[in-house]
């Protein structure tokens, strides 16, 4: 407990002293990361903890942001407002969607959810009058305080803190057990009384009001939003986060989106064929680390503990939440 | 009167687009219970194969032909190859891996489309048979809409009889009713899911070839067309191929109506269709509830 302490407190200090190293560009990455871990976090919420694959949260994240882009241009509302309206009108769509999604299982929920996210992009690019079609909004300015590079990463960095912690809670919480149960055995979660449909709607709701917060998040980073953040190549975005940094660990969607992230920088640098990158690297981790980054660090720590317990370490495979 | 049956019959045609790109994933899913998100790349591919050949051999008389033909072949052979190198190690794999997989695929094909063919839009011009109409009494029809109709009309006739009244279709049936039984009585099962998936891709081969008829190839042409077929394949019941025609129908006319009076909102509206469909049957019209978990 300590040493985890310790462990947090380190982190804590490596973050914030980068917002004082980092230059302009590598800072806008690290800023891009925080806010990326949010939509990574909402798709293991449903992926890693419940078993729901979901390629729609991109929908959610779309929303968001365009809640947020419609309340500051047109109602002019406090910035602070703004984001809440973001994050309800996210939290309301998942709602509304998932109504229909969670009543469906396993590959009828994965083409569900794409119908979804392909819809909403849909709405937004057609409904002209109000979002603009393809032009998207532009001119989403944040107040002074945090309008800088600098400012916008230590806003961000408190925001998703805050935001991890409540999964945390989350996910370790009665419901997050429940959820995993779910996820294992849903016939004996019904046995045991756990509403299944209840706790997936749930779910679903909580994992878009995440994704609809990297949206609110999002937009004002970029200044700008675009119909394209709602469609499925965005909800893969989600996808391909969650299973790099691997959906079922605490700290997978963290990893992921900053691996992600920082590689998609690095790797812009010097070719525009990042979706043929990611494409590859995505066969990697399927076919020989199904755990992805979180679980090789996982399988590294379980062979030195059976190492110096002198064991093979076959019989100690120990499982994380 | 004339408004309607028009109406009906471009709402006819725009059906058997969705069901030649629907049927190849239906059929996959429904022998093997592999779904291959990548279907609808494979299916732009083919436009843009059928604009290259079509291109090599322009003056000649039946470049068309020609490239809808050799379009199909090399389909057949970059279908092979995927099945190959990629889908035949999915099959045993869980749900989740396999849509994985696939979706990646999704990423690394649209990416390689765009290194080759660029993302400008091309068009391939129509076959001098194919460029006039014919009139019927007060009705008009475009040629080439009449034969995309009878190309999804003989496709799906065509896979329809092979699956129901053949020796092959009896053991592609069997293939996924009776998984363990079909190796233990010398069939080879792995052959038969190469070719299963071979016969998906020229499906949506011969869609993609259709499309060129019907408008312009380009990078989009897969992703606009995938909630329409996406839920096409819902509504009809995974796996089922006699659903996935009848539903192939139900939104093509559902569509072409709503083109008429609510342009904008028509992709929507099928949307909202499935929607309403699955609350009530969550298997879709024709699928078995087994198969839902």
């Amino acid at each position: 407990m300590r040493r985890k302490n310790i462990l947090i407190a380190a982190v804590a200090l490596i973050l914030l002293s980068l917002g004082l190293m980092l230059e302009q560009f590598w800072l806008k990455v690290a800023t891009e990361a925080l806010i990326m871990m949010l939509l990574a976090i909402s798709f293991s919420l449903l992926y890693g903890h419940t078993g729901l694959l979901s390629f729609g949260q991109g929908a959610y994240f779309g929303v968001g942001a365009y809640g947020f882009a419609l309340a500051f241009t047109r109602l002019h509302l406090d910035f602070p407002l703004c984001l809440l309206v973001g994050v309800v009108s996210a939290g309301l769509w998942a709602a509304a969607t998932g109504y229909l999604c969670v009543r469906l299982a396993g590959i009828y929920f994965a083409i569900m959810t794409v119908v979804v996210a392909q819809s909403t992009f849909f709405i937004i690019f057609q409904w002209y009058s109000l979002t603009g079609g393809d032009n998207g909004i532009q001119g989403l300015v944040p107040p002074d305080v945090i309008s800088g590079t600098r400012g916008y990463y230590y806003f961000a960095l408190a925001i998703v803190s805050a935001a991890f912690y409540a999964y945390y809670r989350l996910i370790n919480s009665p419901f997050g057990l429940s959820l995993r149960c779910i996820r294992e055995n849903m016939i004996r979660a019904k046995f045991v009384g756990i509403d299944e449909h209840k706790h997936r709607l749930k779910v679903f709701i909580l994992s878009g009001l995440f994704a609809g917060l990297a949206g609110v998040l999002f937009a004002p980073f970029t200044r700008s939003v675009v119909p394209q953040m709602a469609d499925w190549i965005s909800s893969g975005k989600a996808v391909f986060m969650g299973i790099l940094g691997g959906a079922s660990y605490l700290l997978g969607p963290l990893v992921g989106a900053a691996a992600w992230v920082f590689l998609d920088a690095f790797v812009s640098g010097f070719t525009v064929h990042w979706p043929l990158i990611i494409g590859i690297l995505v066969f990697v981790i399927v076919f020989f680390m199904p755990g992805g980054l979180m679980g090789l660090v996982h399988s590294y720590r379980v062979r030195a503990k059976a190492r110096k317990r002198g064991s093979s370490g076959l019989l100690s495979d120990g499982t994380e939440t | 009167m004339e408004l309607f049956i028009n109406q009906v019959f471009s709402g006819l045609v725009r059906s058997a687009l969705y069901f030649l790109v629907t049927s190849g994933l239906t059929l996959l899913f429904g022998v093997v219970g592999t779904l291959n998100m990548a279907h609808f790349s494979l299916y732009m591919i083919a436009s843009y194969l059928t604009w290259t050949f079509h291109t090599m051999l322009r003056g000649f008389e039946f470049s068309f032909w020609s490239a809808f033909i050799l379009a199909s072949a090399g389909m057949c052979i970059l279908g092979w190859i995927i099945e190959r190198l990629v889908m035949r190690h999915i099959y045993e794999r869980e749900l989740g891996d396999q849509l994985l997989i696939t979706f990646a695929m999704v990423y690394i094909l649209d990416d390689v489309t765009k290194i080759i063919w660029g993302s400008n839009p091309l068009f391939v011009a129509r076959p001098a048979i194919l460029t006039g109409v014919i009139s019927w009494g007060g009705i008009s029809l475009p040629a080439s809409d009449i034969f995309v109709l009878l190309l999804g009309l003989v496709s799906g006739l065509g896979t329809w009889y092979l699956l129901a009244r053949t020796r092959t279709g009896r053991i592609l049936r069997a293939a996924y009713s009776h998984k363990e039984m079909l190796p233990a009585l010398g069939i080879p099962i792995h052959r038969i899911y190469t070719g299963i998936f071979v016969l998906s891709v020229l499906l949506a081969s011969i869609a993609g070839s259709a499309w060129t008829l019907m408008g312009m190839v380009d990078l989009g042409q897969a992703h606009t067309l995938l909630i329409e077929a996406f839920c096409v394949m819902v509504i009809g019941g995974m796996g089922s191929f006699v659903g996935t025609a009848v539903s192939a129908v139900i939104c093509g006319l559902t569509y072409s109506f709503a083109i008429l009076y609510v342009p904008k909102i028509a992709t929507l509206l099928i949307f909202v269709l499935t929607g309403i469909i699955l609350v009530f049957r969550p298997w879709g019209l024709m699928g078995t509830s087994g198969r839902l978990h």
